[in-house]
């Protein structure tokens, strides 16, 4: 699986966002970079706050006062989107890359029907007769199983799972090679959740898709992602291929992430992670996680890990009796636990923090 | 002996312009004293619905719903304050169900409106409970405002503020679902441990067969406005016979790729929905089939 060919479709290199506010720039994303291959689903996963969206919207270039793209590139196809003009931009949004929206239910004009917006957004990028348009509009409603009669109906007569479908259809009007999903199954209920997961997986495979999938719920996240990246605080902590990264997480983070999901399956307790996600303002030094992390070293305060290859022999705390953790250029962790082994038991950096008392939440 | 709160064929009804629809539908139930159950259904199921009438927010519009035998919405002076401080609600939305401008002090502290302490005492028990809740050292916490806490300490000052009066009976409306993944298991994990060490009645809503599962004893599934089955998790869990129970375990998917790329592949709301009916159903007249050991399965033809 992490054998890819050829030119990324998407590639985010050393992204920062940050947002100016009275207090300072909040960086909601910090130097963040991953490739989107041609067909796979890459999942972002990461709390609120973790920069997800923000990465997305940058992605479009839809970042708005008072938050700015400071630095990096975000090439797609090779080139540059940061360096396009207006008229680049224009082909290149939901021609290239189109998306679904959090809360879509809420995205559509309260006051104009289903298919009128439909048809609106296809006239608008292209030059489709208004016939041509509805009958498109019809396809892709059907498309994503909701019944052509919808065309006429008008948003508040559709369900919380039909406006999302519908929102679907609206993100593939111009079939765009890469699709970003973010958080599309938030606050819709469980059934229609997996029933909505399946329709955009089905779709992505029927028309070879691209996808970025943002989602904060690792079972999703389990069930449609070919690799994942997963971000702490705007930074990326851990990327791999999805059956790596749940079955071998590196990064404490991910590893106490997962042991904190109550499961239908087995009988084990959940573990919650003290403490809360840290506040863009004032990000602590060193290792973003490290104020939360049961493993923290004294390097861990003083110096930011880089995100690199998995390699070397796993730490105990990270491993348990994991065996086997996939070394190369697929699996990549920001974590000093990786570098304790080699560094020898001497180096005091790579002894454990000693803390007061820690406060709980 | 009464049960603590007791539904007799409670129906709501809502009525918008000339159409009406059930929020609920004949529903019989009831919380005894020092159990655990967890009411599992998805959006629009009438879950929500069924905590309000017991809350007292929301009369049925046939049918009785009752506080130790007696009509919650007949309730008056002594039996009104009882009841008021013994049945306690925390919400889904920690950042709705504070007062934005009430110190955490006096949140805890209308907590305790019904109780007969006296101020020094009450100081010492809102201490307590903070502590009880992980808020340590309480002194950092009594004189903030809500929007000085994050999402989880709120819903630790909602749990503190439900439990602070020793409560028969907390309802739980959803309340981890606002609150980020790293902070929901520490919440759940609360919730037991309070449980665990007070005689506290709980009933824990949820649209999530996996915390329902992980919280709760027993488990009712609603399904619009009927409850569809009923019994101890480890049964409805791991022998599940309405399909609607079927589909909604089939819908939660797990932090195993292998497993959850298989269950959304084979995920089948029609063929879930269009199952054949229940055989025990043929059996029996009424509207429920008991399987044994208290779990029931409602039968759809009746």
């Amino acid at each position: 699986m992490s054998d890819y060919q050829g030119q990324p479709i998407l590639s985010v290199q050393n992204v920062t966002v940050g947002f100016q506010t009275k207090r300072g720039i909040a960086k909601a994303v910090d130097g963040v970079s991953f490739d989107v291959h041609r067909g796979e689903v890459y999942g972002l996963a990461g709390e609120s706050g973790s920069g997800k969206s923000t990465i997305a919207l940058a992605v479009l270039r839809l970042i708005e006062e008072p938050g700015k793209i400071l630095s990096g590139k975000i090439l797609y196809d090779g080139q540059n989107v940061l360096d396009f003009d207006d008229s680049q931009l224009r082909a290149y949004r939901w021609s290239k890359v189109s998306m679904v929206f959090q809360g879509a239910m809420n995205s559509f004009n309260p006051v104009m029907k289903i298919g009128e917006q439909l048809v609106d957004a296809i006239t608008a990028h292209s030059n489709m007769s208004l016939e041509d348009a509805q009958k498109r509009a019809q396809e892709l409603l059907e498309m994503v199983g909701i019944d052509k009669i919808f065309v006429n109906r008008y948003p508040f007569e559709l369900s919380g799972g039909m406006k999302q479908r519908a929102m679907i259809a609206m993100a593939l009007i111009l079939n765009p090679p890469l699709l970003i999903a973010d958080e599309p199954t938030t606050s819709i209920d469980v059934i229609r959740q997996v029933e909505i997961l399946k329709l955009l997986k089905n779709l992505q495979s029927k028309f070879g898709l691209s996808m970025i999938y943002i989602t904060h719920d690792l079972s999703l996240m389990a069930a449609i992602a070919d690799r994942i990246g997963i971000l702490y605080a705007g930074k990326l902590v851990e990327e791999g291929p999805v059956d790596e990264i749940y079955e071998r997480p590196a990064h404490p983070y991910t590893k106490l992430l997962l042991q904190s999901i109550p499961k239908l399956e087995g009988e084990s307790s959940i573990i919650g992670i003290p403490g809360q996600p840290p506040n863009p303002l004032s990000y602590p030094s060193g290792c973003r996680f490290h104020p939360r992390c049961p493993f923290a070293m004294n390097i861990c305060v003083d110096e930011e890990p880089v995100l690199k290859e998995v390699s070397g022999e796993p730490p105990p705390e990270i491993s348990g009796d994991r065996q086997n953790y996939g070394v190369g250029p697929s699996h990549r962790v920001a974590c000093f636990l990786w570098d304790k082994a080699s560094a020898g038991a001497y180096d005091t950096r790579f002894t454990p923090v000693k803390r007061i008392d820690q406060k709980v939440d | 002996m009464h049960n603590l709160l007791e539904m007799n064929d409670v129906s709501v009804r809502f009525r918008a312009r000339n159409m009406e629809f059930y929020a609920l539908k004949g529903i019989d139930f009831s919380v005894e004293p020092a159990t655990n159950i967890a009411l599992v259904g998805a959006s629009g199921s009438g879950k929500t619905t069924m905590a309000k009438v017991f809350l007292g927010f929301q009369k049925p519009t046939t049918g009785s719903a009752l506080y130790k035998g007696k009509d919650i919405y007949a309730l008056k002076g002594k039996d009104l304050r009882d009841f008021r401080k013994n049945v306690q609600p925390i919400f889904q939305d920690p950042y709705y169900s504070l007062n934005p401008v009430r110190k955490i002090r006096h949140v805890l502290d209308m907590g305790l409106f019904l109780s007969k302490l006296n101020k020094q005492e009450k100081n010492k028990a809102i201490q307590e409970a903070l502590k009880r809740v992980g808020l340590n050292p309480p002194e950092d916490f009594l004189d903030k405002y809500p929007h000085q806490l994050s999402g989880g300490q709120r819903q630790r000052v909602a749990i503190a503020r439900a439990f602070i009066g020793n409560p028969e009976v907390v309802i739980a409306d959803e309340p981890v679902s606002m609150l980020d993944v790293s902070m929901r298991a520490e919440i759940l994990n609360l919730i037991l441990d309070l449980r665990k060490t007070s005689n506290t009645a709980f009933l824990f809503i949820t649209h999530d067969l996996a915390v329902a599962k992980y919280i709760s004893e027993k488990i009712a599934v609603i399904n619009v406005g009927e409850i569809v089955e009923y019994g101890y998790t480890k049964d409805v869990i791991g022998m599940p016979v309405h399909p609607y129970t079927r589909l909604l375990l089939d819908s939660v998917l797990t932090p195993d790729p292998q497993i959850s790329k298989v269950k959304l592949e084979k995920f089948n709301k029609d063929a879930m929905i269009t199952q054949p009916i229940i055989p025990e159903c043929e059996k029996v007249t009424t509207k429920y089939v008991d399987l044994g050991n208290g779990h029931y399965v409602k039968c759809s033809q009746k």
